[in-house]
Protein backbone atom coordinates (compact mmCIF):
# COMPACT_ATOMS: atom_id res chain seq x y z
CA UNK A 1 0.00 0.00 0.00
CA UNK A 2 1.35 2.87 -0.71
CA UNK A 3 1.26 6.39 1.35
CA UNK A 4 -0.26 9.73 -0.53
CA UNK A 5 3.40 11.14 -0.68
CA UNK A 6 4.49 8.11 -2.50
CA UNK A 7 1.53 8.50 -5.02
CA UNK A 8 2.51 12.09 -5.15
CA UNK A 9 5.91 11.57 -6.31
CA UNK A 10 4.67 9.02 -8.87
CA UNK A 11 2.37 11.53 -9.99
CA UNK A 12 4.58 14.31 -10.35
CA UNK A 13 7.40 11.50 -12.04
CA UNK A 14 4.89 10.80 -14.66
CA UNK A 15 4.17 14.34 -15.72
CA UNK A 16 7.21 14.57 -17.32
CA UNK A 17 5.16 12.58 -19.96
CA UNK A 18 6.29 9.91 -22.87
CA UNK A 19 10.01 9.56 -23.38
CA UNK A 20 11.65 10.51 -27.36
CA UNK A 21 14.03 7.42 -28.41
CA UNK A 22 17.27 7.83 -28.69
CA UNK A 23 17.31 9.39 -32.36
CA UNK A 24 14.82 12.25 -31.22
CA UNK A 25 16.37 12.96 -28.17
CA UNK A 26 20.04 13.18 -30.21
CA UNK A 27 18.61 15.67 -32.60
CA UNK A 28 18.43 17.55 -29.85
CA UNK A 29 22.51 18.28 -29.08
CA UNK A 30 23.02 18.56 -32.59
CA UNK A 31 22.80 22.63 -32.65
CA UNK A 32 24.68 22.32 -29.69
CA UNK A 33 27.57 20.27 -31.37
CA UNK A 34 27.77 22.62 -34.09
CA UNK A 35 28.42 25.55 -31.73
CA UNK A 36 31.36 23.22 -29.97
CA UNK A 37 32.93 22.86 -33.07
CA UNK A 38 32.40 26.55 -34.34
CA UNK A 39 33.78 27.60 -30.92
CA UNK A 40 35.95 24.90 -29.92
CA UNK A 41 37.50 27.50 -26.58
CA UNK A 42 35.56 28.86 -24.25
CA UNK A 43 36.12 32.12 -23.36
CA UNK A 44 36.42 32.56 -18.76
CA UNK A 45 34.40 34.92 -17.66
CA UNK A 46 37.22 37.34 -16.11
CA UNK A 47 38.65 37.87 -19.57
CA UNK A 48 35.48 39.83 -20.03
CA UNK A 49 35.64 41.72 -16.78
CA UNK A 50 39.14 42.52 -17.90
CA UNK A 51 38.05 44.24 -20.71
CA UNK A 52 35.38 46.60 -19.12
CA UNK A 53 37.73 47.36 -16.44
CA UNK A 54 40.42 48.35 -18.89
CA UNK A 55 37.80 50.16 -20.72
CA UNK A 56 36.91 51.82 -17.37
CA UNK A 57 40.35 52.76 -16.38
CA UNK A 58 40.61 54.54 -20.05
CA UNK A 59 37.68 56.78 -19.64
CA UNK A 60 37.64 57.49 -15.98
CA UNK A 61 41.39 58.16 -15.07
CA UNK A 62 41.54 59.43 -18.86
CA UNK A 63 38.74 62.19 -18.30
CA UNK A 64 40.39 63.03 -15.05
CA UNK A 65 43.77 63.35 -16.59
CA UNK A 66 42.24 65.62 -19.50
CA UNK A 67 40.41 67.13 -17.27
CA UNK A 68 41.75 70.47 -14.88
CA UNK A 69 41.83 70.18 -11.51
CA UNK A 70 40.46 71.89 -8.56
CA UNK A 71 40.70 71.48 -4.97
CA UNK A 72 38.10 73.85 -3.52
CA UNK A 73 35.78 70.67 -3.57
CA UNK A 74 37.89 68.71 -0.94
CA UNK A 75 37.65 69.29 2.74
CA UNK A 76 41.70 67.86 3.25
CA UNK A 77 44.02 66.55 1.14
CA UNK A 78 43.73 63.27 2.92
CA UNK A 79 39.88 63.28 2.43
CA UNK A 80 40.93 63.75 -1.26
CA UNK A 81 42.62 61.19 -1.60
CA UNK A 82 40.56 59.21 0.40
CA UNK A 83 37.28 59.96 -1.68
CA UNK A 84 39.55 59.34 -5.15
CA UNK A 85 40.56 55.63 -4.14
CA UNK A 86 37.16 54.74 -2.62
CA UNK A 87 35.84 55.78 -6.23
CA UNK A 88 38.87 53.84 -7.46
CA UNK A 89 37.87 50.62 -5.83
CA UNK A 90 34.19 50.75 -6.55
CA UNK A 91 35.36 51.04 -10.33
CA UNK A 92 37.94 48.64 -10.49
CA UNK A 93 36.63 45.78 -8.48
CA UNK A 94 32.81 46.22 -9.90
CA UNK A 95 34.33 46.35 -13.50
CA UNK A 96 35.32 42.49 -12.47
CA UNK A 97 33.17 41.06 -9.99
CA UNK A 98 29.95 42.22 -11.83
CA UNK A 99 30.53 39.25 -14.13
CA UNK A 100 31.54 36.79 -11.21
CA UNK A 101 29.24 33.58 -11.72
CA UNK A 102 28.07 31.94 -8.31
CA UNK A 103 28.78 33.49 -5.01
CA UNK A 104 26.28 36.83 -4.33
CA UNK A 105 29.20 38.37 -2.21
CA UNK A 106 31.50 40.59 -4.61
CA UNK A 107 28.50 42.16 -5.90
CA UNK A 108 27.32 43.23 -2.63
CA UNK A 109 30.66 44.13 -1.86
CA UNK A 110 30.40 46.53 -4.53
CA UNK A 111 26.89 48.31 -3.99
CA UNK A 112 28.13 48.44 -0.17
CA UNK A 113 31.59 50.32 -1.53
CA UNK A 114 29.39 52.69 -3.77
CA UNK A 115 27.54 53.78 -0.88
CA UNK A 116 30.40 54.49 1.10
CA UNK A 117 32.11 56.27 -1.67
CA UNK A 118 29.02 58.55 -2.05
CA UNK A 119 28.74 59.11 1.68
CA UNK A 120 32.65 60.15 1.84
CA UNK A 121 32.07 62.08 -1.35
CA UNK A 122 29.47 64.32 -0.20
CA UNK A 123 30.17 63.93 3.99
CA UNK A 124 34.01 65.20 3.72
CA UNK A 125 33.59 67.90 0.72
CA UNK A 126 34.38 71.28 1.80
CA UNK A 127 30.81 72.77 1.60
CA UNK A 128 32.96 75.70 -0.74
CA UNK A 129 29.96 77.70 -3.21
CA UNK A 130 31.45 78.70 -6.01
CA UNK A 131 28.51 80.85 -6.82
CA UNK A 132 27.06 79.41 -9.69
CA UNK A 133 23.21 78.70 -10.90
CA UNK A 134 22.60 75.03 -9.06
CA UNK A 135 21.26 73.99 -12.53
CA UNK A 136 24.95 74.60 -14.21
CA UNK A 137 25.71 71.47 -12.43
CA UNK A 138 24.30 69.31 -15.01
CA UNK A 139 27.07 69.18 -17.02
CA UNK A 140 28.94 67.80 -14.52
CA UNK A 141 25.75 65.13 -14.92
CA UNK A 142 26.68 65.17 -18.70
CA UNK A 143 30.23 64.31 -18.32
CA UNK A 144 29.70 61.38 -15.84
CA UNK A 145 27.44 60.06 -18.64
CA UNK A 146 30.11 60.25 -21.63
CA UNK A 147 32.81 58.97 -19.40
CA UNK A 148 30.47 55.98 -18.31
CA UNK A 149 28.85 55.82 -22.02
CA UNK A 150 31.16 53.36 -23.88
CA UNK A 151 31.69 50.84 -20.96
CA UNK A 152 28.16 50.60 -20.83
CA UNK A 153 27.52 49.97 -24.20
CA UNK A 154 30.20 47.06 -24.00
CA UNK A 155 28.09 45.88 -20.31
CA UNK A 156 25.36 45.42 -22.03
CA UNK A 157 26.67 43.33 -25.39
CA UNK A 158 28.56 41.25 -22.34
CA UNK A 159 25.52 40.70 -20.15
CA UNK A 160 23.71 39.36 -23.52
CA UNK A 161 25.80 36.35 -23.22
CA UNK A 162 24.86 34.88 -19.89
CA UNK A 163 21.30 35.32 -17.80
CA UNK A 164 22.25 38.66 -15.84
CA UNK A 165 19.72 39.80 -13.41
CA UNK A 166 19.19 43.29 -12.28
CA UNK A 167 22.65 43.04 -9.09
CA UNK A 168 24.48 42.64 -12.23
CA UNK A 169 23.88 45.49 -14.08
CA UNK A 170 23.42 47.53 -11.53
CA UNK A 171 26.66 46.46 -10.31
CA UNK A 172 28.59 47.09 -13.53
CA UNK A 173 26.55 50.00 -13.96
CA UNK A 174 27.64 51.61 -10.87
CA UNK A 175 31.25 50.50 -11.61
CA UNK A 176 31.15 52.69 -14.80
CA UNK A 177 29.50 55.65 -12.58
CA UNK A 178 32.71 55.75 -10.40
CA UNK A 179 34.91 56.33 -13.31
CA UNK A 180 32.93 59.05 -13.93
CA UNK A 181 32.50 59.86 -10.36
CA UNK A 182 36.35 59.79 -9.72
CA UNK A 183 37.59 62.07 -12.85
CA UNK A 184 34.38 64.69 -11.63
CA UNK A 185 36.17 64.42 -8.19
CA UNK A 186 39.63 65.89 -9.14
CA UNK A 187 37.73 68.21 -12.14
CA UNK A 188 35.09 69.78 -9.99
CA UNK A 189 35.28 72.78 -7.36
CA UNK A 190 32.00 72.39 -6.12
CA UNK A 191 31.77 71.25 -2.51
CA UNK A 192 28.39 71.77 -1.38
CA UNK A 193 26.06 68.61 -0.50
CA UNK A 194 23.14 69.49 -2.68
CA UNK A 195 25.16 69.47 -5.97
CA UNK A 196 27.53 66.09 -5.32
CA UNK A 197 24.38 64.33 -4.27
CA UNK A 198 22.23 65.63 -7.10
CA UNK A 199 24.88 66.08 -9.74
CA UNK A 200 27.56 63.67 -9.03
CA UNK A 201 25.90 60.69 -7.36
CA UNK A 202 22.42 60.83 -8.42
CA UNK A 203 23.15 60.10 -12.42
CA UNK A 204 25.12 57.27 -11.36
CA UNK A 205 22.19 55.78 -9.96
CA UNK A 206 19.89 56.64 -12.75
CA UNK A 207 22.11 55.16 -14.75
CA UNK A 208 22.13 52.07 -12.86
CA UNK A 209 18.16 51.73 -13.37
CA UNK A 210 17.88 52.80 -17.07
CA UNK A 211 20.56 50.11 -17.22
CA UNK A 212 18.36 47.49 -15.74
CA UNK A 213 15.10 48.90 -17.55
CA UNK A 214 16.77 48.59 -20.79
CA UNK A 215 18.74 45.13 -20.39
CA UNK A 216 15.72 43.90 -19.25
CA UNK A 217 13.83 44.48 -22.84
CA UNK A 218 16.88 42.84 -24.51
CA UNK A 219 17.03 38.96 -24.57
CA UNK A 220 20.01 36.92 -24.24
CA UNK A 221 21.93 34.73 -26.00
CA UNK A 222 22.34 31.97 -23.95
CA UNK A 223 21.40 31.38 -20.52
CA UNK A 224 23.84 30.43 -18.15
CA UNK A 225 24.02 31.86 -14.82
CA UNK B 1 33.46 18.77 -17.57
CA UNK B 2 37.24 20.45 -17.50
CA UNK B 3 37.60 18.37 -21.27
CA UNK B 4 34.49 19.85 -22.57
CA UNK B 5 35.30 23.59 -21.25
CA UNK B 6 38.27 22.58 -22.96
CA UNK B 7 36.38 22.32 -26.25
CA UNK B 8 36.17 18.15 -26.03
CA UNK B 9 33.58 17.15 -28.39
CA UNK B 10 33.24 13.12 -26.63
CA UNK B 11 33.16 14.95 -23.41
CA UNK B 12 29.93 17.10 -24.38
CA UNK B 13 28.62 13.27 -25.66
CA UNK B 14 29.02 12.01 -22.52
CA UNK B 15 27.37 15.08 -20.81
CA UNK B 16 24.36 15.01 -23.01
CA UNK B 17 23.74 11.08 -22.78
CA UNK B 18 24.32 11.81 -19.17
CA UNK B 19 21.92 14.60 -18.34
CA UNK B 20 20.00 14.91 -21.79
CA UNK B 21 17.33 12.61 -21.37
CA UNK B 22 16.48 13.48 -17.38
CA UNK B 23 16.61 18.00 -18.34
CA UNK B 24 14.01 17.08 -20.58
CA UNK B 25 11.72 15.24 -19.12
CA UNK B 26 12.58 18.55 -16.13
CA UNK B 27 11.41 21.08 -18.58
CA UNK B 28 8.57 18.88 -19.94
CA UNK B 29 6.91 18.92 -15.83
CA UNK B 30 7.51 22.38 -16.22
CA UNK B 31 6.08 23.38 -19.48
CA UNK B 32 3.56 20.70 -19.79
CA UNK B 33 4.47 20.59 -24.08
CA UNK B 34 6.51 17.58 -25.59
CA UNK B 35 7.55 20.54 -28.34
CA UNK B 36 7.88 23.32 -26.07
CA UNK B 37 10.01 21.01 -23.61
CA UNK B 38 12.14 20.15 -26.99
CA UNK B 39 13.04 23.72 -27.87
CA UNK B 40 13.76 24.36 -24.44
CA UNK B 41 15.99 21.33 -24.23
CA UNK B 42 18.24 22.65 -27.51
CA UNK B 43 18.54 25.96 -26.41
CA UNK B 44 19.68 24.77 -22.86
CA UNK B 45 22.24 23.07 -24.40
CA UNK B 46 23.40 25.63 -26.70
CA UNK B 47 23.95 27.82 -23.62
CA UNK B 48 25.47 25.14 -21.77
CA UNK B 49 28.25 25.17 -25.00
CA UNK B 50 28.03 28.86 -25.08
CA UNK B 51 28.31 29.76 -21.67
CA UNK B 52 31.14 27.13 -20.45
CA UNK B 53 33.08 29.86 -19.62
CA UNK B 54 31.45 30.84 -16.54
CA UNK B 55 31.16 27.14 -15.15
CA UNK B 56 33.29 27.14 -12.33
CA UNK B 57 35.43 24.05 -12.60
CA UNK B 58 35.11 22.03 -9.03
CA UNK B 59 31.45 22.82 -8.88
CA UNK B 60 28.84 20.04 -9.60
CA UNK B 61 27.36 20.21 -12.94
CA UNK B 62 23.78 19.08 -12.43
CA UNK B 63 22.77 22.60 -10.42
CA UNK B 64 24.23 24.21 -13.02
CA UNK B 65 22.42 22.47 -16.36
CA UNK B 66 19.03 22.82 -14.31
CA UNK B 67 19.62 26.72 -13.85
CA UNK B 68 20.34 27.40 -17.48
CA UNK B 69 16.83 25.40 -18.23
CA UNK B 70 15.17 27.67 -15.89
CA UNK B 71 16.48 30.48 -17.27
CA UNK B 72 15.62 29.32 -20.76
CA UNK B 73 11.96 28.01 -19.11
CA UNK B 74 11.27 31.48 -17.82
CA UNK B 75 12.23 32.91 -21.14
CA UNK B 76 9.77 31.25 -22.98
CA UNK B 77 7.26 31.74 -20.52
CA UNK B 78 7.94 35.37 -20.56
CA UNK B 79 7.80 35.63 -24.16
CA UNK B 80 4.31 33.54 -24.40
CA UNK B 81 2.77 34.98 -21.09
CA UNK B 82 -0.33 35.79 -23.20
CA UNK B 83 -0.93 32.17 -24.58
CA UNK B 84 0.74 30.11 -22.42
CA UNK B 85 -1.54 30.11 -19.47
CA UNK B 86 -5.37 29.22 -20.16
CA UNK B 87 -8.19 31.16 -18.68
CA UNK B 88 -8.34 29.08 -15.66
CA UNK B 89 -4.60 29.25 -14.68
CA UNK B 90 -3.31 25.61 -16.08
CA UNK B 91 -0.81 25.06 -19.16
CA UNK B 92 -2.38 24.39 -22.61
CA UNK B 93 -1.87 20.73 -23.87
CA UNK B 94 -0.37 20.94 -27.14
CA UNK B 95 -0.28 17.85 -27.87
CA UNK B 96 -2.43 14.62 -26.80
CA UNK B 97 -0.73 13.23 -23.81
CA UNK B 98 0.53 9.30 -23.76
CA UNK B 99 -1.56 7.25 -21.82
CA UNK B 100 -0.30 7.91 -17.88
CA UNK B 101 0.69 4.77 -15.84
CA UNK B 102 -0.50 3.89 -12.47
CA UNK B 103 -3.16 6.75 -11.17
CA UNK B 104 -4.07 8.87 -14.46
CA UNK B 105 -6.65 10.81 -12.26
CA UNK B 106 -4.49 11.77 -9.84
CA UNK B 107 -1.71 12.29 -12.73
CA UNK B 108 -4.13 14.63 -14.41
CA UNK B 109 -4.55 16.37 -11.22
CA UNK B 110 -1.01 16.53 -9.91
CA UNK B 111 0.21 18.26 -13.37
CA UNK B 112 -3.00 21.08 -13.42
CA UNK B 113 -1.92 21.83 -9.31
CA UNK B 114 1.85 22.07 -10.47
CA UNK B 115 0.78 24.39 -13.09
CA UNK B 116 -1.04 26.47 -11.17
CA UNK B 117 2.19 27.32 -8.94
CA UNK B 118 4.01 29.86 -9.49
CA UNK B 119 7.09 29.69 -11.11
CA UNK B 120 9.70 29.75 -8.38
CA UNK B 121 7.92 27.54 -6.18
CA UNK B 122 7.14 24.86 -8.98
CA UNK B 123 10.51 25.15 -9.96
CA UNK B 124 11.66 24.45 -5.67
CA UNK B 125 9.67 21.73 -5.55
CA UNK B 126 10.53 19.85 -8.61
CA UNK B 127 14.27 20.32 -8.47
CA UNK B 128 14.68 19.23 -4.90
CA UNK B 129 11.96 16.36 -4.91
CA UNK B 130 12.28 15.25 -8.48
CA UNK B 131 16.19 16.09 -9.45
CA UNK B 132 17.53 15.51 -6.04
CA UNK B 133 19.32 19.13 -5.91
CA UNK B 134 19.48 20.06 -2.35
CA UNK B 135 18.02 23.68 -1.35
CA UNK B 136 22.03 25.30 -0.92
CA UNK B 137 22.08 24.44 -4.67
CA UNK B 138 19.15 25.36 -6.22
CA UNK B 139 19.57 28.69 -3.84
CA UNK B 140 22.92 29.07 -5.29
CA UNK B 141 22.30 29.12 -9.13
CA UNK B 142 18.62 31.13 -8.82
CA UNK B 143 20.62 33.70 -7.22
CA UNK B 144 18.58 33.98 -3.79
CA UNK B 145 19.75 32.56 0.01
CA UNK B 146 18.85 29.25 0.69
CA UNK B 147 16.17 30.31 3.17
CA UNK B 148 14.38 31.92 0.20
CA UNK B 149 13.72 29.06 -1.69
CA UNK B 150 13.22 26.94 1.51
CA UNK B 151 10.14 29.12 2.19
CA UNK B 152 9.50 29.15 -2.13
CA UNK B 153 9.41 25.16 -1.32
CA UNK B 154 7.39 25.02 1.98
CA UNK B 155 4.58 27.99 0.28
CA UNK B 156 4.63 25.55 -2.76
CA UNK B 157 3.73 22.33 -0.87
CA UNK B 158 0.91 24.56 1.10
CA UNK B 159 -0.69 25.44 -2.39
CA UNK B 160 -0.59 21.67 -3.45
CA UNK B 161 -2.04 20.64 -0.65
CA UNK B 162 -4.78 22.71 -0.95
CA UNK B 163 -5.25 22.28 -5.00
CA UNK B 164 -4.91 18.06 -4.26
CA UNK B 165 -7.36 18.44 -0.93
CA UNK B 166 -9.07 15.22 -0.43
CA UNK B 167 -6.00 13.49 -3.16
CA UNK B 168 -3.18 14.33 -0.87
CA UNK B 169 -3.22 14.92 3.11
Amino acid sequence: MSTADERLDAALGAAGGAKPDDAALDALAKAAREELTAHPKARPWWVDGLLVLGLNLVMGLGAAAMMSWSDTQHGSSTTKYLVATAWFLVMAAGSVWWLQPGARAPRWLVLGGFVLAAGLSVGVASGFDPGAPFFRGVSCALVECVVALAPLVLIFVLSLRFAARPVHLVTATLASGAGGALALHFHCGNGTFAHLAVFHVLPVVVLAGLAVLIRSRMRPTTFAP
Amino acid sequence: MDRFIDGDARAFDLLFARHGRTLRAYLHRLVGSAAVADDLTQATFISVVRGRGRFQRGARVKPWLYAIANNASRDWRRRNKFEAVTDEGELPETEAEPALQRDPGLEKAVKAALAQLPEAQREAIVLNRFEGLSFAEIALHAGVTESAVKVRAHRGYERLRELLKGIWP
